[in-house]
């Protein structure tokens, strides 16, 4: 009997403003093949424009659809005021119960000390077993691996804490953090003087090279993979190598389609490399997918895999 | 800190030496360079075919590390994997560690072509000997004889200032060319050179007067 | 709210032994060195030392004053612990001053055998906060954290008042523009990574070429840069390339300045920080003996008398003579950078 692999909608890393937000999330708590939500601003404090508050009114309108509810914090906290909003999230998820994702060890510090349970989000850089180990007694009862890790070095890593594996299967690749906003600069603006302009592009800016060739994407103080990275035609080798949790990375459009497929694929109703052909469209594979990372290689490749 | 690129083109000065012969004095300067550790290291090189050229072409010399050794020929027919281009005192100054190598390169003095990570091998070893540039060729040369390779050296670069119009900087590359190590006898060559080139001022500036008082006299 | 004036230490880059010694030579208070292999986050080709330059490295500064960091700051790889950990091993016996880490399994393996070898953090952990520094000092005993480039200066005197762990700042050199240690871009483009192989922008992936009227430069076959015949050229460090965004051309993400902080000296002795960082571990000893000579004069001129305390043109000429792109930006530690 293959194990049964959930499914989660990772935290929203692009700008939207809230009502976009709250449908998203309010239409995902009716989605039958969804088994997790994450809830939260991973990214840029500056996109909290309400605080915490929209966050936490979200989870609780979530509370009675039957999907996990997961609070993912800042993955740069630099200041007081961002550490302080690391802490008011984890009391708010320690009062309902609920885990949150630590993208910082700032977070795993807190949320230790708090007694609430975390997931070891993929900023944390675990690589290396003894480091899983570490964090699973800290608390940690899931953890996504950096996007770079081969996921063939998974089992090695989880073997000894049996911690549940999350894999990034479907989305932009968030590659890096900064403290300077791209999105700002690309328009003559500073982090300070932004007017929210990232909320402008609901996927992201484009950034090509001098010979137009598709570089990446700039989201903010993030830089992100051009195309989005997929795994829909690896799910099986996915679920040999322990992964017990497939997350698909919101974007603008089409999400129900995605989770819908990564359904049929992981419950082995379609086969991965059809239900990708179908999910694409017209053009080849290469021009709308990167997969790189997972064959060990340049995560902006595309590696054609019978 | 004096751009290289700035110099005039000394290579017209090589083209009457035989490239055979560059070859062959490149060769024993490097040999005398490398120790034994820094060949083994050359040995991850071992298939790897080096050119290096003056941006004119004047001068093409190829390099290759096999065997435990380094071999040097002059206008190589075969098709190099690196390629290191650059005005001639650029590439002196990177194959004897006489400059920081990078500086050359952001400065377009040189241009590494072809397999970035072998040229690249070849700058850190090299950057990794403490080579004293002076000592080397008196071992091969003799003392007396680099001495005075070494004033004369000294001279034609003082020709060269005259003619650039330009004296203090290219004597300051030439005496920071020199500071690769706290010898005396670097220490004392630096103090010849300066006294050099200053007696070479002093002779002009001599000459320059008996010129007019001769051209009165007419 | 100020903090107590420190005159900070000058920890000096050291890629091979005559860099370590010109380092020592020019005044510098510590180097800090990796050895040759992927233990540390600067693995470049015929860079780094082996253990016998190592010990003799050690011994040279020893016996002129001078201090020597190890940096063991990479992660290793699911079975190859042992590599890393007899990269840890080396370093105590060598008898350095501390070891430079950022993967918690290093830091639990130096903590349990080494527990008087003083444990600093590497920058690649990537530890901005001082919650951060408090868990790792908590946990693992750390001494001191290298910060990434993603402070202010006014970030880090606040940090400074909230933490016991002693912070070491880049002050020169090539600068990072995103929080090192949590940059996935080098492997996006060529599938080597800081964190994992120990580079970013790999040589092996590095192609300079000769066009009609430009030199291009490609990473992986990717074009980073493009520059006219007379224009100063780079290395093709991903984050400083030039691209297309917006429709307009330009440093995207950054221009390929060099950091220097001169300027900032006096503010930066007053926000409580115990080390100036030079980058330029894969630099000659020529960049080496410049960079420190003159940060030394600038930290020994503004620590004898910080009012009066004044940029000298000369130090800034020196600097930028041998800087990438030339020495213009204080990066992060200034707001507007943002």
């Amino acid at each position: 009997m293959k194990q049964h692999i959930k499914l989660s909608v990772g935290p929203l890393l692009f700008g939207w403003p809230e009502t976009k937000v709250n449908d998203l999330y309010l239409g995902l708590a009716e989605n039958p093949d969804v088994d997790i939500l994450y809830l939260g601003e991973v990214v840029c404090s500056k996109r909290m424009i309400a605080g915490i508050d929209p966050i936490v009114r979200l989870a609780d309108e979530l509370k009675s659809c039957s999907k996990e509810i997961v609070l993912s914090t800042l993955a740069m906290p630099c200041g007081e005021h961002e550490l302080q909003t690391i802490r008011d999230l984890i009391r708010a998820a320690g009062e309902r119960n609920l885990a949150i994702e630590a993208n910082d060890m700032s977070a795993v510090s807190i949320a230790a000390e708090a007694g609430v349970a975390f997931v070891a989000g993929p900023h944390l850089n675990v690589y290396t077993p003894y480091a899983l180990q570490r964090l699973s007694t800290l608390g940690a009862m899931r953890m996504v691996p950096p996007m770079e890790l081969p996921p063939q070095d998974i089992p090695s890593i989880t073997a000894q804490s049996g911690v549940e594996v999350e894999y990034f299967a479907h989305g932009k690749l968030p590659l890096t953090f900064s403290a300077r906003c791209y999105t700002a600069r690309a328009r003559g603006l500073s982090k300070r003087t932004c007017h929210h302009t990232c909320f402008m592009d609901p996927d992201g800016i484009e950034m090509r090279s001098l010979d137009h060739e598709g570089f990446t994407t700039i989201n903010g103080i993030q830089i992100m993979s051009h195309r989005p990275f997929t795994v829909l035609n690896h799910v099986q080798e996915l679920r040999q190598l322990g992964v017990g949790v497939l997350r698909i990375s919101p974007q603008h459009e089409h999400m129900t389609d995605v989770i819908h497929r990564f359904r049929a694929v992981a419950d082995d109703m379609q086969d991965g490399r059809e239900a990708l052909i179908s999910l694409g469209g017209d053009s080849p594979l290469q021009q709308q997918f990167c997969n790189g990372y997972y064959h060990g290689k340049q995560g902006r490749v595309w590696i054609e895999d019978r | 800190m004096l751009k290289l690129a700035t110099l005039p083109e000394p290579t017209l000065f090589l083209r009457p030496v035989p490239a055979s012969l560059q070859a062959r004095l490149l060769q024993n300067i490097l040999e005398q360079m490398l120790d034994e550790e820094a060949m083994q290291r050359f040995a991850e090189l071992s298939d790897k075919r080096f050119m290096f050229r003056t941006f004119d072409d004047v001068v093409r010399l190829g390099m290759t590390f096999t065997d435990n050794s380094i071999r040097v020929q002059a206008n190589p027919q075969w098709e190099a994997d690196v390629t290191i281009s650059g005005n001639l005192p650029a590439l002196i100054a990177l194959c004897f560690s006489l400059e920081d190598a990078d500086s050359l390169f952001f400065s377009r003095c040189l241009l590494l072509t072809g397999d970035t990570a072998s040229g690249l091998l070849f700058k850190n070893v090299l950057a990794n000997l403490d080579f004293d540039l002076h000592a080397v060729l008196q071992n091969k040369f003799g003392v007396s004889t680099v001495d005075a390779l070494w004033r004369m050296a000294g001279q034609a670069i003082a020709g060269i200032e005259r003619a650039d119009g330009d004296a203090t900087r290219t004597r300051a590359w030439f005496t920071k060319s020199l500071h690769l190590s706290t010898t005396d006898q670097t220490q004392s060559l630096r103090t010849d050179m300066n006294a050099l080139a200053g007696q070479y001022d002093a002779m002009q500036h001599r000459l320059a007067k008996l010129e007019k008082r001769l051209a009165r006299r007419a | 709210m100020s903090s107590p004036f420190i005159k900070p230490e000058l920890v000096c880059p050291a890629g091979n032994l005559p860099s370590l010694k010109a380092a020592v030579d020019a005044g510098g208070d510590v180097v800090y060195l990796g050895f040759r292999n992927a233990s540390n986050a600067r693995n470049f080709e015929g860079l780094n030392f082996s253990a016998t330059e190592a010990q003799e490295g050690i011994e040279y500064a020893h016996q002129h004053g001078a201090r020597v960091y190890i940096a063991v700051n990479t992660s290793p790889k699911p079975g190859q612990e042992k590599a890393w950990t007899s990269s840890v091993d080396l370093a105590a016996e060598l008898g350095a001053d501390a070891v430079i880490l950022s993967d918690m399994a290093l830091l639990d393996y130096a903590k349990r055998h080494y527990p008087s070898l003083r444990r600093h953090l590497s920058v690649q952990a990537s530890a901005c906060n001082y919650e951060s520094l408090e868990f790792y000092h908590r946990e693992f005993d750390i001494t001191r954290a290298v910060l990434p480039r993603v402070l202010t200066l006014d970030d880090i005197r606040i940090l400074n008042d909230r933490t016991s762990v002693e912070t070491e700042i880049f002050v020169s050199g090539g600068l990072c523009v995103m929080a090192e240690g949590r940059c996935w871009l080098s492997s996006f483009v060529t599938g080597d990574s800081p964190n994992m192989q120990g580079v970013c922008s790999p040589a092996h992936a590095v192609r300079f070429e000769e066009q009609q009227d430009t030199l291009d430069v490609r990473l992986d076959g990717v074009l980073i840069n493009r520059f006219a015949p007379n224009e100063a050229a780079g290395y093709p460090t991903l984050c400083k390339g030039c691209f297309e965004a917006e429709g307009k051309q330009g440093h995207v993400m950054e221009e390929p300045y060099s950091l220097n902080v001169l300027e900032m000296l006096p503010d930066i002795m007053h926000a409580g920080i115990s080390a100036l960082k030079i980058e330029g571990r894969q630099r000659t000893k020529h960049y080496v003996k410049e960079v420190v000579s003159v940060m030394r004069a600038a930290v020994d001129a503004c620590a004898a008398d910080p009012q009066s305390y004044r940029t000298q043109t000369t130090w800034v000429e020196r600097m930028n003579a041998v800087s990438e792109g030339g020495a213009r930006t204080a990066g992060a530690y200034a707001d507007e950078w943002r």
